[in-house]
Formats: structure tokens, C-alpha cells, sequence
């Protein structure tokens, strides 16, 4: 039994290892700068660049855009907060109800004396 | 403070629903412009979760040594929060990395050993989850460990080549940058104290339901 769950865990940690790494290479080559259009020139048969152009600035489209970073990292600390709060909640809600029972329970025992 | 608990709780209310104002009204940093304001949470974060790790260090150092329940409960729910705010500073150190520096993240000593100290008190979480009897003994004495890495984490900085800010930016704000910035901190620690005393509770009630459960198998 103990072995069936450690081949299923292992085979389960190998297919997520794969997923993640497919992943990540997919997502670096979309990241890489120059490499789509590198590879969409080579489809249409272009030539290789063989020299560089400097700008003043960066194109728009390449700038990072701040206010998406700013909002994502104070959504981020709201998020988590808040989550946090209704965990404790939960957790507090479970335990009070715990106790009403074990109350009650050890009330009845008490009574049936 | 079971009195002043809504109190302090509209408190906390008012000062996180003026902080964004104050942070939006801060002038911006001359090389980084806009997202630096990400500082204004990400430091006063930083001060909490180490805050945190040492009230946890410090009440396990006095449950190891004196046994004291109260003292473990404490701990536990310090413990929660260093991870708690820990994962707020390593998420939003990255987001404003990535346009300070260009990279998401840099294997530099600050960055590492605030890694380092945070999954520490993770696994202080994880052996007392599951790390059945006495573990509550071995977390105590990984949050000691922890908590001594708070000072070499805060000093790394100062000590090492790296390219995060140094612990000289703090002291020496600008005044448009000092008010809102200290007007936030003051937020993190009254929410930090707030969640302190729930999260310390919930420890205190479950021991009530541990006596309970004795109780009633008692009899």
C-alpha cells in the first residue's frame, strides 16, 4: 500500500516537474526579447540583421509599464490580508463550535449522574 | 484590551483607508519614479515581519525555558504572522524589482537571507503541524535559530555588495517621503498587534478545546 502511494506521488511530482518545465520554457521564449520576430523573419526568409540601430528611448511597447507593478504589488498586500483575516475567522468559528459541542456533551454526561 | 479591541480595530480601518492617499500625494523617487511607491508598503511590511520574528524568538526562548503554555501560544501566532508579512515583502520587493532593476530577483544577501529567515519560520509552521508530540519544543528552538538571523538580515545591506537600497534610506527621507511613510509603518503595527492578539486567542481557545476533549474523556 505504502509503495503503490510512493510510485503514485513520484510519478505525480515527474508529470508536475514536466508541466512546470514546459512551462517555463514556453514562457522564456516568449519573454526573450528579438526572439519571435527573429524567428518570424527567418519564416519569411529575411536577412540577417547585421547591424544595430540606437534610439533616444525605448518603443512603448517594450517600456515596463509602472502603475501595473504598483497596483498589482498593493493588491497583492490587500489580498493577502484580507484572506488571512477570514482564515482566522474560519478557524475561530470551528473552534467555538467545537466547544459549544464539547460543552453541551460533557453538560449531558454530568446531568445523566 | 478586550475593551479597546473595536477601537483600535476602527483605527486600524481609518489609517489603511488613508494610507493610499497619503502614499498617492508622496513625491516621486528621482530614478524610479512610480514604483518606488511600492516602499511604502513593502518596508513597513519588512519592520512587521521582523518585529514578529523576534516576539516569536523570544517567547519560545521563555516556553523552552520556563515551560510556560501562554508563552508557546504567543509564539505560534508570531510565527504565522513573520510568514504572513514575509510573503508580502517577498512578493512586493520582486514587482518593484523588476522596474528598479530589470531583474525579478537577485541572489544578493539581502534578498537571501530575508528568503532564508522566512522559510525558516515556515518550517517552524510545518514541524508543528506535523511534527506530533514534541514538536512544539523543536519549533521552539527553530524559532530561536530564526530569530537570531533577523540582525545579519537587517545589516546585509550595510555589510555586503548588493544592490538593494541600504538601511540609510529610512533615516535620511525627505519630508514629503517621512510622513507617509512612517504614517504607514504605524498602520502595519497596529494591524500586526491587532491579528497578534485574534491569532493568540484562537491558540488560547483551541487549549480550551484540548481540556475539554480531556475532560469529557475523563468522565
Amino acid at each position: 500500500m505504502h509503495r503503490v502511494t510512493m510510485m503514485k506521488l513520484t510519478t505525480w511530482m515527474i508529470a508536475l516537474w514536466l508541466v512546470g518545465m514546459s512551462g517555463a520554457s514556453l514562457v522564456a521564449q516568449a519573454g526573450a526579447p528579438g526572439a519571435t520576430p527573429a524567428a518570424a523573419g527567418q519564416a519569411v526568409g529575411q536577412e540577417p540583421q547585421d547591424q544595430f540601430v540606437p534610439v533616444k528611448s525605448l518603443p512603448q511597447q517594450d517600456q515596463l509599464p509602472a502603475s501595473t507593478l504598483l497596483i498589482t504589488a498593493y493588491g497583492f498586500v490587500w489580498a493577502v490580508l484580507l484572506v488571512y483575516l477570514w482564515t482566522i475567522w474560519r478557524r475561530l468559528v470551528k473552534v467555538e463550535r467545537e466547544m459549544q459541542e464539547l460543552s453541551v456533551k460533557i453538560g449531558e454526561k454530568n446531568a445523566r449522574r | 484590551m478586550k475593551k479597546g479591541y473595536p477601537l483600535f480595530v476602527l483605527l486600524a480601518v481609518v489609517l489603511f483607508s488613508v494610507a493610499p492617499v497619503m502614499v498617492a500625494q508622496a513625491p516621486y523617487e528621482a530614478t524610479m519614479g512610480l514604483v518606488q511607491k511600492i516602499f511604502y508598503y513593502h518596508v513597513p511590511s519588512a519592520m512587521v515581519m521582523f518585529l514578529s520574528a523576534f516576539i516569536c524568538g523570544i517567547a519560545s526562548a521563555v516556553y523552552l525555558f520556563k515551560a510556560r503554555p501562554e508563552a508557546d501560544r504567543i509564539a505560534a501566532a508570531a510565527a504565522e504572522l513573520t510568514v504572513v508579512f514575509g510573503l508580502i515583502v517577498l512578493v512586493t520587493g520582486p514587482l518593484w524589482a523588476r522596474k528598479a532593476w530589470g531583474v525579478w530577483w537577485q541572489w544578493d544577501a539581502r534578498l537571501t537571507s530575508t528568503l532564508l529567515m522566512w522559510m525558516i519560520f515556515v518550517a517552524y509552521l510545518l514541524v508543528r503541524r506535523f511534527g506530533g508530540s514534541g514538536a512544539e519544543k523543536l519549533g521552539a528552538a527553530m524559532a530561536v535559530f530564526g530569530m537570531a538571523n533577523v540582525p545579519f538580515v537587517y545589516v546585509s545591506v550595510n555589510i555586503w555588495r548588493t544592490i538593494h537600497p541600504t538601511t540609510r534610506v529610512v533615516p535620511t527621507l525627505s519630508p514629503g517621503m517621512r510622513g507617509p511613510f512612517w504614517f504607514c509603518a504605524i498602520a502595519f503595527m497596529l494591524l500586526f498587534g491587532l491579528l497578534l492578539a485574534v491569532r493568540a486567542r484562537l491558540e488560547q481557545r483551541r487549549a480550551d478545546v484540548e481540556h475539554l476533549y480531556l475532560l469529557a474523556d475523563e468522565e
